[in-house]
């Protein structure tokens, strides 16, 4: 689902050169219009989406909500479905497993291609026009999100492991090649060049040259994004991609709640145990979070490299990966023959055809303007549940740092595991599912899928911002407090700002991601262009289908620039 | 532990590639006869009722045939155009869809009850809302909250749709924007439950689900039955004999229209389904649907 479009923003000591020294008012001023400009926006989307006269809560529905909530202590721990839970936890464990080593391959093969560094001297024409076009598809390609991938590949092979694999592999591998890109070209290039004097040929002295300085990162950024592969594997089971999304809207559409608690945990349990592993991995190969990666941020230059080198558990983990890889393929049973086949080359032919060229949905274009509006209103209230989560849960989720002793140490460790626990809980259930319970208790529209699309970014956004929060150098506190500045000033005064400054890069990030997740709330009824989507799909009406994905990545575009705006008005 | 070299890793790596080298190489399996349903219902009866319907079909056709479960009444449809499925239990609407998609594909046969199938409307009682005799009386629904079933169902959204707009009703004066269950089953429930005022229910799933037991009478009334029209039916591929061997769907249809309530175990399989028997039909039989669902902008 972490898909991001910005390219990271650069960091502060190379963008110095050119730049006009700016005073403090016209900061403030800048400051002051961003604000406004939020403030505004909150309150259209409010305005839009609140049914005038009308009441907020569905109370009638409230009295299915307590009979989920009664259930929750009694999961369903039928032998045979225990088998099916354990079962589909496999088949999604193996899917975000070959989805993200799709993604890196197509991540490596196109960070090189796209990266400066790999082609020496001056590019001949035919090769930039390439680039622009790769870097154009890649764009486009993961504009589009991971389900609507799913759907359409689904019309083209079938019910094949393959789909899942491939709406994971292809927006995640064109992300990928950006990222890998940009950490290509941040290696200085000395001794590539060297490599290449000195008569290496290409391929090895790039092997050589790039690899070593950029494999702690690459393999950081792999680790971050299979957990992100993994919380998509299980949003795809609403396309029917087997496993525990799958076995999960089988359990909604029965209503059976005890079954539904029990895959829930199962969820649980998978996605706690692979962000365990992930976490202990990337802290040991580079002190990178995925808080930085979010953003692009690299900290590897800060000399926060581990100094001890890769842990044991690190090279096992390293070595498991080409077995695990071979188990899972053959778990889900692939078949890249299906790739291939001239039935999938004529279905894919005729999809295209299907597909173009894109029309206007019924209304023309003030309907495709109302759907893109009430895209923007939800993923706007869906940032602002996630804030609000944040800021409410944020501060407790950071790890506790070393240093009290007794029962405040034990209280502050109690309250981070809860907090901890609840953010998982919150990013882990699909949003689909999320929108399916917010059904239950408003009525169908923006706020739904708001609602549920809020609870699942606030579970991300909080983890981003607390991981940020608890590497942030403390050494300016320390400072002003052996200064003589009472603890409580110097912790406000030092901590503040830059505890502000991560929350608002974040919220923007993740703003950009939630407007391209609204597609998948749609789809289970909310409102907005996945609304739209969803419905023309069920009619077959292809060229719509195209013009509200067209329709969507222009949208997914204006914000990403906006976003990029603010962010740079803010920081200035 | 002695700490693993580069060599040791690299030798791992091509040794487990070689060996999954020789692990995929395996034959395809056969040619299985795939069938699939529109989930119209809670996916546990879906589940009892179809991998029977597998189990007799190739008792009669000789083949293996695999019942192949979905989430929604669009995935059926796309499974049939590509072939993944031979022959599916279709609505009316997913039929005609189905068939604009795949020329030449035929509608088999239907229970005795879809030639003259009928929705329901149904209310909870709490809605105020009173049963009434004739169409014009759904203009009462304005102002209240509705669910239809799934997207493209018949009986749960196309046709409700069609007597609400005869009625004169704009979707715009419901009360906020109509709900999609997403199955019958769904809608009753959620409006027992209260979460929607009004729903529109397939009036078979709502006569089996009050025969069950499985719904609070005091809770939820009908309203209005709407009147007949053509639903459900066996739709299959053009390439079906040719696949599978000349006599296939003649096979398939001799077992459906033989199926009698007399016989215990063909009882079992009716019940069901909700039916009597089968009966044959035709593509012609579901014009109407046809005219509906491009007036309604379901079908291009």
């Amino acid at each position: 689902m972490t898909l991001q479009l910005d390219a990271p923003p650069t960091p502060p000591t190379v963008s110095a050169p050119g730049r006009k020294p700016v005073s403090g008012r016209r900061i403030l001023l800048r400051r002051l219009t961003a604000l406004l400009a939020v403030a505004g926006l909150l309150a259209w989307a409010v305005d839009r989406a609140v049914p005038s006269g009308g009441e907020l809560v569905n109370r009638g529905g409230l009295a299915l909500l307590d009979d989920l909530a009664a259930t929750v202590l009694r999961p369903s721990l039928d032998p045979g479905f225990l088998g099916v839970v354990l079962e589909a936890t496999a088949t999604t464990l193996a899917l975000a497993l070959l989805g993200t080593a799709g993604a890196l391959v197509i991540g490596l093969v196109g960070g090189l291609v796209l990266s400066d560094v790999a082609w020496s001297g001056a590019l001949p024409w035919p090769v930039r026009v390439g680039r622009l076009v790769l870097r154009g598809a890649l764009v486009a390609v993961r504009s589009v999100h991971e389900l609507v991938w799913a759907l359409f590949l689904v019309s083209v092979l079938g019910l094949d492991p393959l789909v899942a694999v491939l709406a994971l592999a292809l927006p995640f591998g064109a992300q990928s090649a950006q990222v890998f890109g940009e950490t290509f070209d941040a290696v200085p290039d000395g001794p590539l060049r060297s490599l290449r004097a000195a008569g290496a040929k290409r391929g090895s002295a790039l092997a050589y040259a790039l690899l070593p300085g950029t494999a702690p990162l690459l393999l950081s950024y792999s680790f971050y994004r299979f957990e992100c592969a993994l919380r998509s594997a299980v949003v795809l089971g609403v396309a029917g991609v087997g496993g525990l999304g799958f076995e999960l809207t089988v359990s909604l559409q029965s209503r059976n709640w005890g079954e539904v608690w029990t895959l829930v945990a199962a969820l649980l349990a998978l996605a706690g145990l692979v962000e365990l592993w992930s976490s202990r991995v990337r802290s040991d190969v580079a002190v990178v979070t995925c808080a930085d990666w979010s953003v692009g941020r690299d900290r590897s230059g800060g000399g926060g490299r581990s100094p001890r080198g890769l842990s044991r558990s690190t090279r096992w983990s390293l070595a498991l990966v080409v077995p695990a890889i071979v188990a899972a393929w053959w778990w889900v049973g692939l078949s890249p023959a299906g790739l291939v086949s001239a039935r999938t080359q004529e279905r894919a032919g005729r999809l295209l055809g299907d597909l173009w060229p894109p029309a206007l949905p019924e209304g023309g274009l003030r309907a495709l303007t109302g759907a893109v509006l009430d895209t923007v209103t939800m993923a706007v209230l869906a940032m602002v549940v996630a804030v609000l989560i944040t800021l409410v849960v944020g501060p407790w989720a950071g790890r506790p740092r070393a240093g009290r002793r007794g029962p405040a140490d034990w209280g502050r460790r109690a309250g981070w595991g809860i907090a901890r626990l609840l953010l998982l809980v919150l990013r882990s259930i699909p949003p689909t599912v999320w929108a399916v319970v917010a059904l239950l208790g408003l009525f169908p529209g923006v706020l739904p899928g708001a609602l549920a699309l809020g609870l699942y970014t606030g579970g991300i956004l909080g983890r981003l911002v607390a991981e940020a929060w608890e590497t942030m150098d403390l050494t300016p506190r320390e400072s002003l407090r052996n200064a003589g500045v009472p603890r409580v000033v110097s912790a406000v005064v030092s901590v503040g700002p830059p505890s502000a400054n991560h929350l608002v890069t974040y919220t923007l990030y993740r703003f950009e991601i939630c407007v391209r997740d609204t597609a998948i709330v749609g789809v289970v009824g909310a409102a907005g262009l996945g609304r739209l989507l969803s419905e023309r799909l069920a009619a077959f009406d292809f060229p719509v289908v195209t013009g509200v994905l067209l329709a969507s990545l222009l949208v997914s575009l204006a914000v990403e620039v906006l976003g990029r705006r603010l962010r740079r008005a803010l920081r200035a | 532990m002695k700490p693993m070299t580069r060599r040791t890793l690299l030798l791992g790596t091509g040794a487990t590639l070689l060996l999954s080298a020789c692990g995929t190489g395996a034959a395809s399996e056969t040619r299985q006869l795939g069938i699939s349903a529109i989930p119209d219902q809670d996916p546990e009866l879906l589940n009892r009722l179809y991998p029977a319907v597998a189990e007799r079909f190739a008792d009669a056709t000789g083949l293996k045939v695999a019942y192949r479960p979905v989430t929604d009444y669009t995935a059926v449809v796309r499974a049939f155009e590509i072939g993944d499925i031979h022959l599916a239990w279709m609505g009316g609407l997913t039929g005609v869809q189905a068939r604009a998609r795949v020329p030449g594909a035929t509608a088999v046969a239907q229970r005795d009850i879809d030639a003259d199938f009928h929705s329901l409307f149904i209310a909870h009682t709490g809605s105020g809302l009173k049963p009434f005799e004739k169409v014009d009386g759904l203009r009462g629904l304005a102002g209240h909250t509705f669910t239809y079933g799934s997207e493209t169902s018949t009986s749960g959204r196309l046709m409700p749709q069609y007597f609400m707009r005869q009625a004169g009703l704009e979707q715009g004066e419901l009360r906020g924007k109509p709900g999609f269950s997403g199955s019958h089953d769904a809608t009753i429930e959620l409006v027992a439950g209260g979460s929607f005022e009004a729903g529109a229910v397939n009036k078979q799933v709502w006569d089996a689900t009050v025969e069950a037991g499985e719904v609070d009478l005091s809770k939820v009334a009908v309203l209005w039955r709407t009147p007949g029209y053509a639903d459900y039916h066996w739709l299959a591929r053009p390439d079906l004999d040719k696949t599978f061997g000349d006599g296939t769907q003649e096979n398939v249809l001799d077992l459906l229209l033989g199926l009698d309530d007399q016989n215990a175990e063909d009882a079992k399989l009716l019940k069901l389904f909700g039916a009597k028997s089968f009966v044959r039909t035709k593509n012609s039989a579901y014009d109407r649907i046809e005219d509906v669902a491009r007036d309604l902008g379901l079908l291009k």
